[in-house]
């Protein structure tokens, strides 16, 4: 499989203190529309700008459809269409000027570069605001002037962190549409904290959690680990009697994680057991205890239950998690190999 | 995929940085002010001159706005605005993820600023000169006129010190991130200068030598038997001369010069800098230019975005 975006090991710290993103293995297939997910602060910004240039790795490499990532990797940035989140664009510029500006930092002829600005404008909705400067702009149309940068130069893999963020639902629906019609012939990356907006357009996705890549597959890998063991209850009664249930629960079903959040319980039944067994046996002691059963929702295709699923594991891994990070062999020390 | 083959496709992302940095200054309140006031001040300095001091006295006082004080502070800060913090996220986003390397975005930003610096600076000095020199002023006395070739070196003198004041504000604004930061450091470093130049034997570097100097360098001949002629000035040049140091340093606080135990100096004459010799100053502050310059493309190279 050919990959258009490859990390070994890719580690960054920040001043030697703020660990942002740790031994991240990362592979994004070309063709693929991979979403980026992760809570805030998890390290996907840090992952982008590390693959652009913007941040030096700490340990690790990174590769763009082979070539090698770094700060002066501008060949590999000519590659990749970024949008920012929450782009910062200089404020006095004009829509055009910017484009324009973008245009001779990709080295494009002004024979190809002025029509494409035009026809990029008008594509993503800015014709009627080319007059005014960008530092007037809505959060909406800067966000469309981003992306116009970022297809500017036609590149074969587009980087956008967060492009529906702050965007009113018209907004956000072009901008989901454009990914759809984008992947036709790009490899796409949409780092996101909105699973809907994955569930729409992604077909892999990699989650991160504390500077560490947790999961990465494709969608329906990811929903499927949840359609083994997951099942969600919505509760409903005072709050006592909903931790006297969940913690009987966890006593004596055979699950395997068990969290409550507010009126939610959310159940891993454990393996070899017999989901509607374990339902059963659910339901009778939520009768039992006094707690009024509203809703009840399988794990299967629900990609919220499936990232939840998936941090609370990462959690519950505990110091576990020390013991997949890779070891230095004897070489690596200065030994000699026999 | 960008072309990097032909030299105008190579130097195209330079050049786009330039022109975008020439239209940001150019709309900046800082420089339109800076230029505004500049030029009352030279209109200010001609008029209380204009019919007291010789022609090479007030241009040297014209000089000395630029050299040592008031405006060394306001091209310390263009220069450090290029690479603050808060400048370089933008950047970041809009340009610097783009295929530009820091090399050329660092050049661009700093020949625009340079360029900026120079013209604001020759757009005040040269119509001030000209109007010193071409103008009709009975009352002056002339001793030693300035010359083609001191007025061609004087202003070379000092577009080389205004580079080198450009790179130390973008130094200053690379190293500390921080605009006020840096200005803080800045005024640290700089009102000691002159002592720390003289505890080398260096001081005919600085800046207020290089101004007090500035008298003898636009008298200067090109050649050596026309300098001999003209060295022979008469005492009350030397005294109208004396006068005019008197009032820059008043202009700029600076302390009078203590006066050295005479002896074979390798530029110093009787605590005027006459000799100094203009190609070693250029050649100096140059190579101090390039050596800054170099170091601060490395710190940036190595700095997180």
């Amino acid at each position: 499989m050919d990959a258009a975006i490859r990390t070994e090991h890719l580690t960054k710290v920040f001043g030697g203190v703020v660990i942002a993103v740790n031994d991240l293995c990362l592979t994004v297939p070309k063709g693929a529309v991979f979403g980026f997910l992760g809570p805030n602060g998890a390290g996907k910004t840090t992952t982008l700008r590390l693959l652009l240039g913007l941040h030096r790795p700490s340990a690790g490499r990174a590769f763009v459809f082979g070539r090698p990532c770094g700060i002066g990797a501008a060949d590999v940035r000519g590659m990749i269409g970024f949008l920012p989140t929450n782009p910062k664009f200089p404020p006095h510029l004009k829509p055009f000027e910017y484009l324009n500006l973008v245009g001779k930092l990709h080295r494009i002829p002004a024979e190809i570069r002025m029509p494409r600005i035009s026809s990029l404008i008008r594509a993503v909705g800015l014709l009627s605001v080319t007059d005014q400067r960008i530092g007037t702009f809505s959060t909406g149309e800067t966000t469309r002037l981003g992306i116009a940068a970022s297809l500017l130069a036609d590149p074969p893999l587009l980087l956008w962190d967060e492009p529906t963020a702050g965007l009113d639902p018209a907004a956000r629906r072009f901008a989901l549409d454009l990914i759809q019609e984008l992947r036709q012939d790009r490899t796409v990356v949409v780092a996101t904290h909105i699973l809907a907006d994955i569930d729409r357009v992604c077909d892999h996705v990699g989650v991160m959690h504390e500077g560490r890549m947790i999961f990465c597959g494709t969608m329906q890998e990811m929903k499927r680990r949840l359609r083994h063991d997951g099942v969600t209850l919505e509760l409903a009664g005072s709050a006592e009697a909903l931790r006297k249930a969940a913690e009987t629960l966890a006593e004596r079903c055979p699950v395997d994680h068990l969290w409550l959040s507010e009126n939610v319980v959310s159940v891993a039944v454990a393996e070899g057991c017999r989901r509607a067994a374990v339902l059963a046996e659910i339901l009778q002691m939520l009768d039992h205890a006094g707690v009024d059963l509203q809703a009840i929702q399988s794990g299967h295709g629900d990609t919220e239950s499936a990232y939840l699923n998936l941090l609370q594991e990462d959690l519950s891994h505990g110091f576990a998690r020390f013991q997949d990070s890779p070891r230095p062999t004897h070489a690596d020390r200065g030994g000699t190999s026999v | 995929m960008p072309d990097f083959k032909t030299l105008p496709a190579r130097l195209m992302p330079i050049a786009a940085v330039l022109q975008f940095e020439l239209q940001s200054l150019l709309k900046s309140w800082l420089v339109r002010l800076w230029l505004i006031a500049a030029a009352l001040l030279a209109l200010l300095t001609i008029m209380v001159g204009w019919s007291v001091l010789p022609d090479a006295i007030l241009i040297s006082v014209l000089l000395a706005a630029f050299l040592v004080f008031p405006w060394f502070l306001v091209i310390i800060v263009v220069g450090v605005n290029a690479s603050t913090a808060g400048r370089l996220d933008a950047a970041a986003d809009g340009i610097l993820s783009r295929p530009i390397t820091r090399w050329e975005f660092l050049t661009g930003i700093w020949a625009a600023r340079l360029l900026i610096v120079w013209v604001v600076s020759l757009a005040v000095l040269v119509p001030g000169v000209i109007a010193i020199v071409a103008g009709d002023r009975p009352q002056v006395v002339e001793t030693q006129p300035v010359t083609f070739f001191g007025l061609t070196a004087a202003v070379a003198v000092v577009l080389v010190v205004l580079a080198f004041l450009v790179t130390v504000g973008v130094l200053l604004g690379t190293l500390f991130k921080n605009a006020w930061l840096a200005m803080i450091v800045l005024l640290f470093v700089w009102y000691p200068i002159n002592a720390i130049l003289m505890t080398f034997h260096l001081a005919e570097f600085s800046p207020i030598s290089l101004d007090q100097a500035m008298p003898s360098i636009l008298r200067k001949n090109w050649s050596e038997a026309e300098e001999s002629k003209a060295e022979t000035a008469g005492p009350l040049q030397a005294e109208v001369q004396r006068q005019a140091e008197e009032f820059i340093r008043s202009l700029t606080g600076t302390a009078r010069p203590e006066r050295q135990p005479k002896g074979p100096g390798f530029y110093r004459h009787d605590d005027k800098y006459e000799d100094l010799s203009v190609a070693k100053v250029i050649v100096s502050y140059g190579g101090l230019t390039i050596l800054l310059w170099g170091l601060t493309m490395l710190i940036f190279y190595f700095r997180d975005l």
